[in-house]
């Protein structure tokens, strides 16, 4: 079921339409809290070579994308998430037998990405607190 | 005022067989060669503005107005670790929409 460390297919919004379900992509649930869930991006495709890799993104190798039943490489933004209804608009397979979870992140990595969320969560408040909402 | 009046135009000149690659790309997206480099521009520049945040949140639309409920437990969580992370996620979706 859908909780804090799975990953789910979701009509994760673009920046061009930022309200609206966008483009399917694997997202890591960070928490749900009916009728909400909080999701952060993931995407296969390359960085740019030349940007330098912010705090929030964690890479994965292609061998951990196999173990969570993922076919490529890929990378999680969990500096870029959505908060989203919980309803088939945004996550097709939430009427699934499974709600559509794709693997759910063992117990250390999803001790890994929490804490990274946290510091993430730490700097984005120091930046408020210092140059406003 | 249309769309495209204060928008600016930029000359791109590719090598035929760029060219030839960009309109093969673009067509098995559904996109002109024109649509399909300027979604790409975009989000180029859009991954190097990310690497200025700290976290970009997208909110959807019908999910303004809710209120999020209690957070849901993970199999076998502890009282303790469920109450560090309802307090992480207070915070989280507190954080108002990046628009």
């Amino acid at each position: 079921m859908i909780a804090e460390g799975a990953f789910i297919e979701v009509l994760f919004p673009t920046t061009e339409k930022p309200r609206q379900p966008g483009l399917p992509h694997i997202c890591y649930c960070l928490a749900v809290r009916p009728p909400l869930a909080l999701v952060a991006y993931t995407t296969s495709a390359p960085w740019p070579p030349d940007a330098p890799l912010p705090l929030g993104i964690r890479l994965f190798t292609q061998e951990e994308a196999i173990a969570l039943n993922q076919r490529r490489a890929f990378r999680l933004h969990l500096n870029r998430q959505a908060r989203v209804p919980l309803t088939t608009s945004w996550i097709p397979h939430l009427n699934a037998p499974n709600q559509g979870v794709i693997a759910v992140a063992p117990e250390r990595l999803r001790q890994e990405l929490y804490d990274i969320t946290l510091e993430l969560l730490r700097r984005y408040e120091r930046n408020v607190e210092r140059l406003g909402p | 005022m249309g769309r495209n009046a204060a928008r600016q135009a930029i000359t791109l000149r590719l090598d035929p067989e760029q060219f030839r690659r960009l309109e093969s790309l673009a067509r098995a997206e559904n996109r002109t060669p024109t649509n399909y480099v300027e979604t790409a521009v975009l989000r180029d520049m859009a991954a190097k503005e990310e690497t200025t945040r700290v976290i970009t949140m997208f909110v959807a639309a019908d999910a303004a107005g809710l209120v999020p409920g209690p957070l849901a437990r993970t199999q076998g969580e502890s009282d303790e670790r469920y109450l560090e992370r309802s307090a992480l996620t207070d915070r989280l979706f507190a954080i108002p929409d990046a628009e």
